[in-house]
């Protein structure tokens, strides 16, 4: 029994598979002394077995990889699950399924002698299962070393990119500093911008308007011509009259001369508003109080041109913010324009005021011959005007006041039907916001 | 001016005027008359004066970094040659390029000193794509090691694609790498290429696995000594009596019948070079011991195909950009296995590539990395790398 235990110790000390096949086989065929043997390995992922181990005796007649083929061929016939009982097959093989742990771990496959038994002792059935114990740790063993290899390249593969995401940490990291500074950077570079671009733009409206003139002077100058030859001649009518001592018709040449000097002053007035930048102030103002006050002031003129100004104004209408000046001489030049629209029949003009989608709207209706599709894209171009006087620069400064109160100013006609010219002022309940 | 490339290739006798001649070729096509500010050569010979050859690019290009390997023929649309040199010129204003060699291999040492996309500071470039192309000899290098070092070195954020330089056998050379004006014969370099956009790294091949799967049980770095527990060639050679193979000796047929580890279709391949008294198969990367592999076969037409796979493979990666031009690293021995037909894989490989300039050389094998594909040393097999415009 000791030279057993030594042998048992002696196979299960083996530090690998092939070691383990080797010694166990070696045991085994010392045992039962076949003509060959063979420890057939059970290899689960494949599904099937592997060689071992071969040993084979002088009267042996086959080439060990004779026997190794017929091993395995056999191994692959014989091979059922579960199967734990030796079986002796044609020409005196020996198959015999060893398992270890619940297990099939290989099997013993010998050619046995003529007329020999298969073993069956007591100590064979002992080698035999220390064999399985060995097979199925070295196997497991064996599984582990992989698996252990696989997780150690793996670690030195983690390694690597956990250093890289560090590496990455640290450049997000001087990215978001360089980020902040360069926000830092661009929020005073762009406020530098924005204020020399205002500045820029200022200057372009000036030059704009500058070009305006220009186009202005040549409408200027035959605008002006007919009031200066009027007082021209006015002048040389009354010096001869009172050269010749008749003076009752002096006075009223006199005032044609003077309602003429009237009208250049006008036309002037018209000319530097549109030029001069305009400092306005931002108050509040009740718009309904501005119409009531303009149709005081429009009244005799009104009647002088026959048409009716009648006011349509809305109750509580909210405050708007902005000049009332410049408000007041909008809505005199839209005044002026349907007056002078209905300036051959006579005609209404109605003066409304209202409140929609959080603004205030200023309309102003004539029933006069309307405007002719063509010329409503137009109409509030500088310079621009159907009228045979005028300098054509009521609406487009009305326009300009309009947009400078966040306002907007529209125009719709009909031909035959009349124009409606509406402005949009935001309701603003501090003017200083 | 993006991402231009010229290529040529000369087969003078002389070492030197076939460098120049390569050189000049490729500086013309690209249309420059100029050292260009940023640029990278490519050196791939199959001449029998290496460094002549190189000496004669040198003189052409001055300055401009060079890297290279010895190869077993080089081919363009203009054509093949079997000893002389091709010279491809890459100049980019949208890449950048970094070389290093490393001499030797021991334990421990950096194979990829120097990298610029990955440094201590951090990821030390602004271009979103790294690429490292490598070009190690294939007599001292261990070429799955090279590729499974140059993982751990670039902590994963590398595409990887190279070719392994040729040890020529008729009349016997050395292998050879080149960086810049020198000439190494123990070691690697390497050209790494930061990018604004991603190059189309593409690897294919026309193998597949023809028996059931066995367990290498034992082998080395440059051996498979035991299958299924026993000698190598023995499993081999019952696997050739299973298909039906007729042969007089085995070594007149293993090239055909390659070892394979295949994942998800994808097979590496690695080549029996010959057998050893003790029933061993040689072979330049075996699988290591504990891995399941299969025996591979192949078709000419299926060969064919793959490289032809390969383009379109590279061409989807670069969507939706142009290719400015390519580099098709072609394994020797798929001229070997292909014999007659390997002519029409050229073909197919001018034909898939168009106008686009290219330069092909024969490898032994290909180095690779790629998405959703093992790693490590191909043989026979096709790797394609398409730059972008």
């Amino acid at each position: 029994m000791d030279t057993l235990a030594q042998k048992i110790v002696w196979i299960i000390s083996a530090s690998s598979l092939q070691e383990t096949t080797a010694r166990a086989l070696d045991l085994l065929y010392e045992m039962t002394c076949p003509v060959w043997a063979c420890l057939l390995v059970w290899d689960a992922e494949l599904g099937r077995y592997i060689i071992g181990a071969v040993r084979l005796s002088d009267e042996a007649d086959e080439q060990p990889s004779d026997v190794r083929r017929c091993s395995l061929r056999i191994g692959l016939e014989a091979y059922q699950a579960d199967d734990t009982q030796p079986r002796l097959l044609r020409d005196s093989i020996l198959y015999h399924p060893i398992n270890a742990g619940g297990y099939h771990v290989g099997a013993v496959c010998c050619r046995m002698l003529n007329g020999q038994t298969p073993p069956n002792s007591e100590a064979y059935h002992l080698l035999l299962q220390t064999t399985a114990r060995a097979l199925y740790t070295n196997a497991r063993l064996d599984q582990a070393d992989r698996e252990h290899a696989e997780l150690l390249a793996d670690r030195e593969r983690l390694s690597g990119l956990l250093a890289a995401v560090e590496q990455q940490q640290r450049t997000i990291d001087q990215l978001l500093v360089l980020e902040r500074q360069f926000s830092a950077e661009l929020e005073a570079k762009v406020e530098e911008r924005t204020a020399e671009l205002r500045e820029t733009q200022s200057h372009l409206i000036q030059s704009e308007k500058l070009a305006v003139i220009g186009k202005l002077a040549s409408s200027l100058a035959h605008e002006l011509n007919n009031p200066l030859q009027a007082i021209q001649s006015g002048l040389g009518l009354v010096l001869s009259e009172l050269e010749a001592g008749h003076s009752e018709h002096v006075t009223s040449d006199l005032r044609i001369m003077q309602e003429e000097l009237e009208r250049i002053q006008s036309i002037f007035r018209q000319m530097l508003d549109f030029y001069r930048p305009v400092s306005y102030e931002n108050a509040p103002l009740d718009l309904n109080a501005i119409c009531d006050g303009v149709r005081v002031l429009m009244r005799k003129r009104l009647q002088e041109a026959r048409v009716t100004l009648r006011l349509q104004l809305a109750d509580d209408l909210p405050l708007v913010c902005g000049d009332t000046n410049q408000i007041k001489q909008v809505l005199i030049n839209l005044i002026l324009n349907a007056a002078d629209a209905l300036h051959d029949t006579g005609g209404n003009i109605a003066l409304q005021t209202h409140v929609r989608d959080g603004k205030v709207e200023l309309m102003v209706i004539d029933d006069g011959p309307g405007i002719a599709e063509e010329y409503l894209a137009q109409l509030f171009e500088p310079l621009f005007t159907t009228k045979t006087r005028g300098l054509g620069l009521g609406l487009a400064i009305s326009q300009e006041i309009a947009q400078r109160h966040n306002g907007s100013i529209h125009a719709r006609s009909e031909p035959g039907k009349g124009t409606t010219f509406t402005v949009h002022l935001p309701v603003r309940s501090d003017c200083h916001e | 001016m993006a991402t231009r490339i010229g290529v040529g290739l000369d087969d003078s006798r002389n070492g030197v005027a076939c460098g120049k001649a390569a050189a000049r070729q490729a500086r013309a096509e690209l249309g420059l008359g100029r050292r260009p500010a940023i640029a990278l050569a490519l050196v791939f010979t199959s001449h029998k004066q290496p460094d002549a050859v190189l000496r004669g690019v040198n003189a052409v290009l001055g300055r401009v970094p060079i890297t290279g390997v010895t190869a077993g023929g080089q081919y363009t649309h203009q054509g093949y040659v079997e000893h002389g040199a091709g010279v491809m010129l890459i100049h980019s204003d949208r890449m950048q390029f970094h070389l290093s060699v490393a001499k030797g291999w021991s334990s421990g040492q950096r194979l990829f000193a120097g990298l610029q996309g990955i440094t201590g500071r951090g990821l030390g470039s602004p271009y979103k794509h790294r690429t490292l192309i490598i070009f190690p000899e294939d007599e001292t290098m261990n070429l799955d090691g090279v590729v499974d070092t140059a993982l751990t070195e670039t902590a994963l954020m590398y595409d990887i694609l190279g070719g392994p330089g040729l040890t020529a056998m008729m009349p016997p050379r050395p292998p050879a790498v080149f960086i810049n004006r020198e000439v190494v014969h123990a070691g690697l370099t390497s050209a790494e290429v930061l990018s604004e956009r991603p190059l189309g790294l593409a690897l294919a091949n026309g193998w597949e696995p023809v028996s059931d799967a066995h367990r290498i049980t034992q082998s080395d770095d440059r051996r498979i000594v035991t299958i299924d527990g026993r000698p190598a060639l023995e499993t081999y050679q019952d696997f050739l009596d299973t298909q039906g193979v007729q042969y007089r000796d085995v070594r007149d047929v293993m090239l055909h019948y390659p070892v394979g580890v295949c994942q998800e279709g994808d097979c590496k391949v690695s080549l029996v070079m010959g057998i050893e008294a003790d029933g061993a198969l040689r072979s330049t990367s075996p699988p290591t011991a504990g891995s399941v592999v299969r025996f591979l076969a192949t078709r000419s037409d299926a060969m064919i195909a793959a490289a032809t796979r390969a383009i379109k493979q590279a061409y989807t990666a670069i969507h939706p950009h142009e290719a400015a031009g390519a580099l098709f690293i072609d394994c020797v021995s798929t001229g070997m296995v292909l014999e007659d037909a390997y002519a029409q894989q050229q073909a197919a490989a001018r034909s898939g590539l168009g106008d686009v300039p290219f330069l092909g050389f024969r490898s032994h094998g290909v180095l690779a990395r790629l998405p959703g594909q093992l790693a490590g040393h191909y043989e026979c097999t096709v790797g394609t790398c398409i730059i972008p415009a």
